[in-house]
């Protein structure tokens, strides 16, 4: 993609640079406080350490919530969950997604079939079947990552079959057939790394996605309950009938929107960075 | 909490006893006539055009007594605005409604009610026995979805006013339980109407209470009751009810901004902060909710009685009840009943939080670290109560699951221990019979599960024993074995905690809750005025 | 064509079964449960009745021949909560969620369009380039914290909207007009937050496609040697078209679906709402209706942007 002339283009990789360079570094922060959290948090998480809904002091640097646990530690221990939940679910989504588009685009006979398995999942609407889904296996975890995992492949695969048609169609790819080599030759030499950017780009995508998503359905009171999340503690906070009623709404929902934003806006300013610059003719996916 | 507001009851009508039912009646209504008299300044009462704004978080469906909703005890207590019930309670019990009297003949099988001679249906015909009698021939085809009426065999009508129910056999809850809940429906209406549940017109919703439905939206849930004001029981004190929905989060927020006049909150903070508001006051209802661990007495750990008493001393209910209710905690009993409740027994096996003893309990069973399933909806007590059971070396796993998968893996006991909240301990003690041996048990995952033949004989003898004292000391025993085999662990009561503008409302409390035992705060009671409420002769 | 129908067909029946029989493998029944947390239960006079008349007890088989002879005829049963035909239900709700979440959809293809075209042609002007950031930047947040924003400050703090509804309850005898404003008034926050979340992906699509035929080298060269500015634009434009209708024809139908988390938190009647109450009492004939509807739209949109594609250009026909 470029600006209206050479210099425009340059002008606008400089400031593409700075703001993925700014989001990698706050995923970075993001991660290191993921990883430390044990040696971060002040308290237990799931210890009532204080009374209910106090406001932020001396020994509570972010507050309590209703059953008196830290809040700062909740948080620390929330990032946890929701980035190991947005990077399974998009691990899995995005596996799944290219698996399904390249054998849409090189498997003959089973191309029909994978087709219209892309196209009922994405008629399907998606967060019915999450919402049906985690009923059915009950709020939790995992059945949070196999829900979403579920719903998160299908658009994909359909522009990762598209690009692999392309990059089929080329010349020496035809060539290499001809000359024998096998499909999963092929498929490493040739297809994987023309469509290896694409799958970057959707793979960050997907984790802001999914981290998005977890804290909608905690709002739905689809989460799990036994384990602190972003979304977990502000589905808690949205539950007390009196967070508006005060300034709890700001320290108590506060802090895990921020870290949400925060978290969000860093991936997407590196996923979609990748993905125009590595793929400009590809929608953006979800 | 703030009762302040609420009238004060008066020792001499505590005293009374059932056994003169007129007594009971007069003492009542005049006190309440009293009390109401005083807690309605007639400044109050020249305020017009009154409506009163009330919230729920969903729909609860077409107000009638067939197509109502019961996902919630929401629908059941809005039909008691449109209709009536033979009897009612106040804060002090069962009082007279349609019926101003009844008798109860020796055999404790008939009674006959004197229904009020002046009680008008909405479209202005008059309500006679042989509605009565309708009501319940028609609820033995299409059953009325919240109370079973099975125990009736038959309802005569003995003339224009009055009317004998014949019960299947004598049934100590019928006057509160049936006769106070199930709402008495017109013939003329309901004759020749084969799918009642499809019924849902204008033309059908048409009762006797002291408010009539105007408007129903139902894909908003928005409901417009109007002013009944040929109402037998006393002049409507709204000229308009109106009842929309919102998230129950954000029903306090809309109380106090003024959108709403009254909201419910589950814990006891809402009392705190509206301490010192110029007008928003809080009500809390009877601790009628009650939060249990349900045990699966065929699988094993938990057929061993140790082991659920092991439970029982590992847990620290009354943290668990301050933690989670943000209040003065009440935590569970072991007989069930709530303590304070008039029927509570006395003197029960106590477990208080004693970690060492549950772990001696389980030494001594051979079971140093037995492992529990716990089914759960989505709730932060469960996690608590593993931290608390795994103190003491029993290995607690969660498994979270939506309301309805607990209510089928409880029925089909595929469970070892389950957490459920629900309410209803309140009022007539027959509950321990439905929970632990009646029909209700199936759902409560015990009726398999709690074979202990003295209870189960207990239960069948209490429930005809119309001598209060008698069947006072069959309920004890009952609590008594319940609290030794603890076939469930209640961890805390909970109150629901309203939050009312006092300027326009004011609560009255029923007995034991509405109906039964539902902590709802639109008693008709409170919905009507004192102006035509002296008892008939 | 005949081969796209097919599929379209293909697609349709496989909705159909998988409508049926999924909701059926969750554990719990209509009858027996109450929600969220609490457990509410009915008596066995009231339970049975209830399975009487809806046949729940029925072998699945029966029931799901049942189910496509109702459907045959254009009925999607009975709701088991409120007893009221399905279609009725659906009624009810279509109209307000096609009102708020498709006019979101329609508004946001319209302000998302308009900043990514201006973010494209005026590459230089730094109001459009910061317009697009911004857009895009509020965009990444959250729905339903933008909601719960909302509702802080533009209903509580300030109560300029109001905090729930779709319409103000029982104003009868307005004007059409004043109905209409009402209407609006109700529809304005959730509105805004929908707008906000979907109208970052038209300014992007739009700014793609108009920079990617701005920079092709014939336009540049026409652009040297003096083409009408206007006539560039159209170039542009009609490139842009495509992917943008593409998009709006999707999210269109996707609308039908409703939107849950906004929906609930501003106590909208839209279908997002009623699908998810749906589930939650085990409301099967309701479940299966906002399913099949909302399947049944994407589907056919799906379709028809597929042929007037082919129609449109001709070496797209073929294989879908």
């Amino acid at each position: 993609m470029s600006g209206s002339g050479p210099d425009g283009r340059i002008r606008r990789g400089r400031r593409r640079f700075a703001a993925a360079g700014a989001g990698g570094a706050a995923l970075g922060l993001v991660l290191v406080l993921t990883i430390a959290a044990p040696h971060l948090a002040p308290y237990d998480p799931h210890q009532s350490v204080g009374g209910p809904v106090s406001p932020p002091d001396a020994r509570f640097r972010l507050g309590t919530n209703a059953l008196g646990q830290d809040l700062l530690s909740q948080v620390l221990y929330g990032a946890r969950t929701s980035l190991l939940l947005g990077v399974l679910v998009a691990g899995a989504s995005t596996i799944l997604s290219a698996a399904a588009g390249t054998a849409a685009a090189m498997w003959e006979q089973g191309r029909r079939g994978l087709l219209v398995l892309i196209d009922l999942f994405l008629a399907i609407p998606g967060i019915p079947v999450v919402v049906l889904l985690v009923m059915f296996a009950g709020p939790g975890f995992w059945p949070l990552v196999a829900a979403m995992v579920l719903i998160g492949w299908a658009g994909f695969a359909r522009i990762v079959a598209a690009q692999v048609r392309v990059t089929m169609a080329q010349v020496y790819v035809e060539a290499a057939w001809a000359a024998g080599a096998t499909a999963s030759r092929i498929v490493h030499s040739s297809v994987l790394p023309e469509i290896a950017p694409i799958l970057a780009a959707k793979f960050l995508l997907t984790v802001r996605w999914a981290i998005l998503l977890e804290a909608a359905l905690g709002l739905l009171g689809l989460g799990d309950p036994a384990r602190p999340s972003w979304g977990l503690i502000l589905h808690q906070a949205f539950a007390h009938p009196l967070l508006f009623t005060t300034d709890a709404w700001a320290w108590w929902a506060g802090p895990p929107a921020a870290a949400i934003v925060l978290t969000s806006l860093a991936l997407m300013a590196v996923g979609q960075d990748l993905d125009a610059w590595l793929n400009p003719q590809a929608a953006t996916p979800r | 909490m703030d009762l302040g507001s609420l009238p004060t009851v008066s020792a001499a009508v505590r005293r009374s006893t059932r056994s003169d039912h007129r007594a009971v009646a007069l003492g009542a209504a005049a006190i309440l006539a009293a009390a109401l008299a005083v807690s309605f300044p007639p400044a109050a009462q020249a305020r017009s055009p009154a409506v009163l704004r009330l919230l729920w978080w969903t729909d609860v469906g077409f107000p009638t007594p067939f197509a109502f909703s019961t996902v919630g005890p929401g629908g059941v207590v809005r039909l008691s605005l449109l209709y009536d019930t033979l009897t009612w309670k106040d804060p002090q019990g069962v009082i007279p409604w349609l019926a101003q009297s009844w008798r109860i003949a020796p055999d404790g099988r008939r009674i006959t009610f004197a229904l009020r001679p002046d009680v008008l249906w909405h479209d202005g015909r008059p309500l006679t026995a042989r509605d009565v009698q309708f009501t319940f021939e028609y609820y033995r085809v299409h059953p009325f979805a919240w109370m079973d009426t099975r125990i009736v065999e038959r309802a005569l009508a003995e003339g224009l006013h009055t009317v004998t129910v014949v019960l299947r056999e004598p049934f100590a809850p019928f006057l509160e339980q049936v006769a106070g809940t199930v709402p008495i429906i017109p013939a003329h209406v309901w004759q020749g109407i084969d799918e009642p549940r499809r019924a849902q017109t204008p033309a059908v919703a048409v009762g006797s209470g002291p408010y009539r439905l105007a408007e129903y939206r139902p894909a908003a849930g928005d409901y417009r009751f109007v002013a009944n004001p040929r109402y037998f029981r006393g002049r409507p004190r709204f000229d308009e009810i109106r009842y929309s929905v919102l998230p129950a989060e954000r029903q306090i927020l809309a109380v106090q901004s003024g959108q709403a006049d009254v909201a419910m909150a589950d814990t006891y903070d809402v009392v705190r902060a509206f301490a010192d508001h110029p007008y928003l006051r809080v009500w809390a209802t009877e601790p009628l909710s009650v939060a249990r661990l349900l045990f699966n007495l065929e699988r094993p750990p938990l057929d061993w009685k140790p082991v659920r008493q092991a439970i029982a001393y590992a847990t620290n209910r009354m943290q668990l009840a301050t933690l989670v209710t943000r209040g003065p905690g009440l935590p569970g009993s072991p007989g069930v009943i709530p303590p304070g409740d008039p029927w509570a027994a006395p003197n029960l096996r106590a477990y208080p939080f004693d970690p060492a003893r549950a772990r001696t309990l389980l030494a001594q069973a051979g079971l140093a670290a037995p492992s529990v399933e716990i089914v759960t909806s989505p709730s932060p007590v469960a996690p608590l109560l593993q931290r608390m059971l795994r103190e003491v070396g029993i290995e607690v796993t969660l498994r979270t699951v939506d309301a309805q998968t607990r209510a089928a893996l409880i029925a089909e006991a595929r469970f070892q221990a389950a957490l459920t909240f629900h309410i209803g301990a309140g009022g007539d003690p027959d509950y321990l019979r439905r929970w632990f041996v009646g029909d209700e048990a199936n759902l409560f995952g015990q009726s398999r599960a709690f074979s202990h033949p003295e209870f189960q004989a207990l239960a069948a003898a209490q429930v005809g024993m119309l001598d209060v004292g008698a069947r006072r000391r069959v309920v004890a025993a009952m609590q008594a074995i319940l609290a030794e085999e603890l076939p469930t662990l209640v961890l805390y009561y909970r109150r629901f905690y309203w939050v009312y503008d006092s300027r326009k409302f004011t609560p009255v409390p029923a007995r034991g809750g509405l109906m039964n035992g539902i902590p709802l705060v639109e008693n008709k009671l409170a919905l009507i005025t004192p102006s035509d409420f002296l008892p008939m002769r | 064509m005949g081969r796209r129908l097919a599929h379209f067909a293909g697609l349709v029946c496989a909705v159909v079964v998988l409508n049926f029989f999924l909701p059926r493998l969750l554990p719990g029944s209509p009858v027996a449960g109450g929600s969220g947390a609490e457990a509410v239960l009915l008596p066995a006079a009231a339970r049975e009745a209830l399975v009487q008349t809806y046949h729940l007890d029925d072998p699945v088989a029966v029931q799901f021949v049942r189910y496509l002879a109702g459907l045959a005829r254009g009925d999607l049963g009975t709701s088991l909560v409120s007893h009221r035909p399905v279609t009725d239900i659906l009624a009810e709700r279509l109209p307000w969620t096609l009102f708020l979440v498709g006019g979101a959809v329609l508004l946001a293809a319209v302000i998302g369009g308009l900043v990514g075209w201006l973010a494209a042609w005026k590459a230089q002007a730094r109001l459009a380039r910061a317009a697009q950031a911004a857009l895009v930047g509020v965009g990444t947040l959250p729905e339903f914290l933008v909601a719960m924003l909302a509702i802080v400050f533009l209903a509580s703090r300030w109560p300029l909207f109001p905090a729930g509804g779709a319409s103000t309850p029982f104003e009868a005898g307005g004007s059409p007009l004043r109905v209409l404003a009402d209407v609006l008034w109700h529809a304005a926050l959730p509105g805004l937050v929908l707008t906000i979340g979907f109208a970052p992906p038209f300014a992007l699509l739009v700014r793609g496609a108009a920079v990617s035929v701005l920079g092709q080298p014939y336009l540049v060269t026409a652009r040297a040697k003096g083409l009408p500015p206007r006539r560039v634009a159209w170039h542009a434009l009609r490139n842009a078209l495509p992917p943008v209708a593409t998009l709006l024809g999707l999210r269109l139908a996707a609308a039908v679906a409703g939107a849950a988390v906004v929906e609930r938190i501003f106590a909208y009647p839209g279908m997002g709402w009623l699908l998810y109450q749906a589930v939650a009492a085990r409301d099967f004939p309701v479940l299966q209706g906002v399913v099949f509807t909302t399947s049944l739209a994407v589907l056919t949109v799906t379709l028809v942007l597929d042929l007037l594609a082919a129609w449109f250009d001709p070496r797209l026909a073929g294989p879908p």
